[in-house]
Parts: C-alpha cells; structure tokens; sequence
C-alpha cells in the first residue's frame, strides 16, 4: 500500500483544516483528537477484562462510598462506539444500597462519525421528562481519568427490531401490528423534540446558530467537508458537485430545534409486548438547527422497507405522505417543501460523507473495534447513498 | 471499489485476532484450531491477492508455451481431434497469455488519481460559470451514475439494496 498522508497527518495539515473549516468548538476537539488518535498505535477493541479496571478506576472517583461492579458484558449494534453492560451496587446520598444496570459509551481509536461525549451526554440530560431516553448519570469528556472519552448512563430495555425479522443494517422491516403501534410514537416523538425549548439547558457543548441566518446550514457544511477533507480515501467528483451547490444554496433556519441527526429505525428500542417505545438511543450526531434536516433524514430511501404491497415506507413504519402530515399535526410546525427538499440533499450528501469518508477510512486505517463492519457496510451502502443523491440532484443542474 | 479485497482480508484478519479467537473457550479445541486456520489462509490470501491476477496469466502464458513446443515436436502431424482442439486452444490463449496486467494495488492506486484529477478538473470547471458548470456537472452525472449501477451489481447479493432484482447480474456487467 502506498503513502496515505492524511492516515499520518501533521499538526500544520491539521492546523490548516481548523482554519479552512471553522465548526463549534465541540466538534473541532473531536475531529482534531480523531486525528491525534489516528497517529497512535493499532487500535485493539476493549476486552471485558481491560474495562473493568478502567471502570472501576473511574468511578472511584466519582462515587463516595463502597461499590460493586459486575456482570460486565459486551453489547453489539453499535458500529461507532464500543459498549458494554455492567451492574453497579453503590449508597445513593440517601445511604440506600442500589443496584442498577447500566451503560459504557467509549469513544474507540476511531469511527464513521466522530463526535464528543460531551454533547450527547448533555442533550440525554436536557430531554429527561420529555422524551424516552437514558439518563445520563458519568462522563469522562476527553477520557483523561478512564484512558478514552466515554460515558456512563442508565440501561433501556426493547428491542430495536421485531424477533426474527430481517435486517440489512440500515432497513427495518416491521410487520402490520408493530407498523400501528410504533409510527406514530416514532413521528409524535420527533414533533416533539422540535419543540423542545433548548434554551432552558445546559448545552454548553453546542454553539447555538442565530435563527433567520443560514448559520446553522454553514455550521453542517463545514463540519461535513472538514470530515471529507479528513477521511476521504478517493475522491467523489458528485460529493464535490452537491457540496458547491448546498453552500450557494444554504437557506436561513425560521426555528432553531434540537436535530437529532440519526433519527431512524434501529436508533430507538421498544417493548417487544407492548409496543412502546422506551428510548430513543444515538444522540451523538445532535445539533442545533432545522427540524426539517431530521424529517429529510427519516425519509432518505437509505432507510426505506417496502410493505407487503411493495409500497414504500419511511423507515419501514409508514409512507412519507403520512409521516409528513402527521409530524406537521403532533408538532404544529410547517413542514416547507422547498427547505425538506434542500435538507434531503444535505441529509444524503452526509449519509455519502459518512460512508465514503469516515467508513472507508476507518476500515482502511484499521484503526477502529469494528473494522470488519464497515469492511462489509461500505460497498453495500456507499452505492445506494451515492444513488439516492444523485436521484435527488440530477434535474438541478 | 475504495474497500478493495486487501482491507476485506485485512478486516476478517482482525476480528478473528482481537475478537472471535481470544472469545473461543480452551476447550473447544477443534473450534480454535479451525479459527486459526482461517486466519492462516486469509494471511496467506492477502500476500497474494495483489498478484493472483498476473500470476493466473503467467501460468496461461507458461502452458500455452508448453503446448506450442509438443505440437511441434509431434513427428508427423497427421490431423487428429486433440491436435485440432490444441491449436484452436492455443490460438485463443496465445493473445491473452501476452496481455500486459497491473497487479491489482498498482490499479488500485492509478484509479484513485485518475478520481483525484477528475474531481480538480470539476472544480475548476464549476469556477468557470454556469455554462461550463452545467456541462461538468452532466458529465459527473452521467459517468456517476454508471458506476453506481456496478457497485451496485457487485454487492447485489449481499441484502443492502431495495432493488437488487432490477439490477443485471455481474457477469454481465463491464
């Protein structure tokens, strides 16, 4: 294999991205350590055993008091952090012995999507009481006490796909009944997240875009080619075609929202008996912007299933008419065509940038735990997403 | 292909060595024997995926060689059904035997800057104004699109795609 200078970059080529692509401040540190990290040695997944002396290390100092951790467990589905289970035994400030099952988020040598602890631990924090997601209980930011970036929160129960059905990785396919059931919960929880009034938290890891300016848009644009300029292992004229005309094209944000940014099937777990959804996972992708980049999100083909007679369904729950009309009802807000359909280009040029960019590089760097799957995601979603965005943008030129 | 069959192989090597090996119980002898023979195989496969190519021509090369030296040292070539089918064999193989193939890495790289200097080029189109704009941007297009449907074929298969039935099958796509 050839010289790959960006798989060894240099401060001065790193210094030159940051000035080239200002992003917020939170986003700079977790693409400039990916590339510090990058440097480094081959990364190795955690075993059980290595994190539970870095586990026990770390809440030492974050428990007053005895504890107990055990039970440790690796848990699967994540391509981009590694995770594990574990039980706690600890005195709450009451002197009340607990035990709890919760979660370990570790920031790995590398991902498909980089991003800061800080800011999903926040975001977990400033939804409790409006939408189902972990309670965000420890966080080592920049890894500085646990060895890696990494977060502790509570442990959700469900299931992300209904039992025995199949899934490509990206698609879920539900039957009838759990289509009923979770629709509208899936639509009715992302109207509200729109609504959520952020201002009221502490998001202090986010740097909030000005509503009525295209900040917001810029803000996404520089974060995405910084990560392209970083990742990329060949070049994709299309990619270079759709950046330039998403950044003459950038409209102005009328409500700044919380975005969730991986908002889909797969990203939220249910009760297999019940039907409700019990949390809505993932939220590292985050940003402060405009609800209609998680409406054209949801509605990218990527993540699409055909029903029974072959009719096709946003994230495999119900039509895009539907999903769409009834998020206009639950949230109260407009959904404006011309905005969707800018955001779909934007949503499928980052879904291309995440897979060619970061995917790629991470199974050609081989400097992530999950290597083999983006070896085998890549060439299978890559074409597809390159596809959809060319479907999307061939009549715009 | 930017994941070429070297980060594929590179890829299983891993997660058999960090993951799934280490994971196998002592006891299960067979299992572990047969995990490290895995692992042995793909080593061995990664050394040579670069050159299997070239190396598959140079046997035709070699063989074909072989087949024009006994039939010329056949005293009396009377016509006969295997001297027939050995001439026409060798007449097929003699042009392809001489073919000169990149290994696969040296491909590799050429085609990613070829992509490189096609996408300077684009930008330096997309400057010049919308005329000239307009007209790189259909090109991309179109040239996009076809390698698409490729990739697309390629991993058809493998259960990513909505409409794999729609798409040819990859022995008849060039």
């Amino acid at each position: 294999m050839s010289f790959d200078p960006k798989q060894h970059p240099t401060e001065e080529w790193i210094a030159g991205l940051r000035v080239r692509y200002p992003t917020e401040r939170y986003v700079d540190r977790a693409l400039t350590r990916k590339l510090h990290t990058r440097i480094g040695p081959t990364y190795h997944p955690q075993t059980v055993e290595s994190v539970a002396g870095r586990l026990r290390h770390f809440l030492e100092r974050e428990i007053q008091g005895p504890f107990a951790v055990s039970n440790i467990g690796t848990l699967t589905g994540g391509a981009s952090k590694e995770q594990f289970s574990f039980h706690l035994r600890w005195q709450d400030a009451g002197g009340d012995t607990r035990t709890e099952r919760l979660v370990l988020r570790i920031t790995p040598g590398a991902s498909a999507a980089e991003t800061h602890r800080l800011r999903e631990f926040q975001l977990m924090g400033a939804l409790q009481g409006t939408l189902p997601v972990p309670s965000p209980r420890w966080i080592d930011p920049e890894g500085a006490l646990f060895g890696q970036p990494c977060l502790i929160c509570s442990f959700c129960e469900g299931v992300t796909k209904p039992s025995g059905e199949a899934a490509s990785g990206m698609r879920t396919s539900f039957g009838p009944d759990y289509r009923k059931a979770l629709a509208p919960q899936f639509i009715r929880h992302l109207a509200d997240l729109a609504n959520v009034d952020w201002r009221k938290h502490d998001l202090s890891a986010f740097d909030a875009p000005r509503q009525e300016t295209r900040e917001a848009v810029i803000q996404q644009l520089n974060w995405w080619e910084r990560v392209w300029a970083e990742d990329s292992v060949a070049a994709e004229p299309l990619l270079t075609l759709v950046g330039r005309w998403l950044r003459d094209h950038a409209p102005t944000v009328d409500k700044v929202s919380i975005v969730h940014g991986d908002y889909r099937a797969g990203n939220f777990l249910f009760s297999p008996t019940t039907l409700q959804i019990t949390a809505i996972l993932d939220w590292e992708l985050a940003f402060l912007g405009d609800r209609h980049a998680d409406l054209a999100y949801v509605i990218d083909p990527l993540f699409s299933e055909r029903n029974e007679n072959g009719e096709l369904l946003v994230c495999g729950l119900c039509t895009r008419e539907v999903f769409l009309d009834e998020y206009a009802r639950c949230s109260g807000l407009p959904v404006d065509p011309e905005r969707l359909r800018y955001y779909e280009i934007l949503m499928g040029w980052r879904n291309c940038v995440i897979a060619l960019g970061g995917g790629s590089r991470c199974a050609v760097g081989q400097t992530s735990h999950q290597d083999i799957m983006f070896a085998w995601l890549v060439p299978g979603v890559a074409p597809i997403a390159l596809g959809a965005l060319r479907e999307l943008v061939k009549d715009l030129f | 292909m930017l994941i070429d069959d070297p980060v594929r192989i590179r890829s299983l090597i891993r997660a058999l060595q960090d993951v799934v090996i280490p994971s196998i119980a002592p006891q299960a002898q067979l299992a572990l024997e047969q995990a490290n023979l895995v692992r042995l195989h793909l080593s061995l496969m990664l050394t040579q995926t670069d050159y299997a190519y070239r190396l598959q021509l140079s046997e035709l090369a070699h063989f074909s060689a072989m087949l024009g030296e006994l039939i010329a040292c056949l005293a009396a070539p009377a016509g006969s059904t295997d001297l027939d089918r050995a001439r026409q064999l060798l007449q097929r193989a003699e042009p392809i035997a001489r073919l000169q193939i990149p290994d696969r890495g040296e491909l590799a790289r050429l085609t990613v800057a070829v992509r490189e200097a096609s996408d300077r080029i684009l930008q330096a189109a997309l400057d010049q104004g919308d005329a000239v704009g307009r007209q790189a941007a259909h090109i991309v297009l179109d040239y996009v699109g076809r390698q698409i449907v490729r990739e697309r074929v390629a991993v058809k298969t493998a259960g990513f795609d909505l409409d794999a039935a729609a798409l040819p099958d990859l022995k008849d796509v060039t």
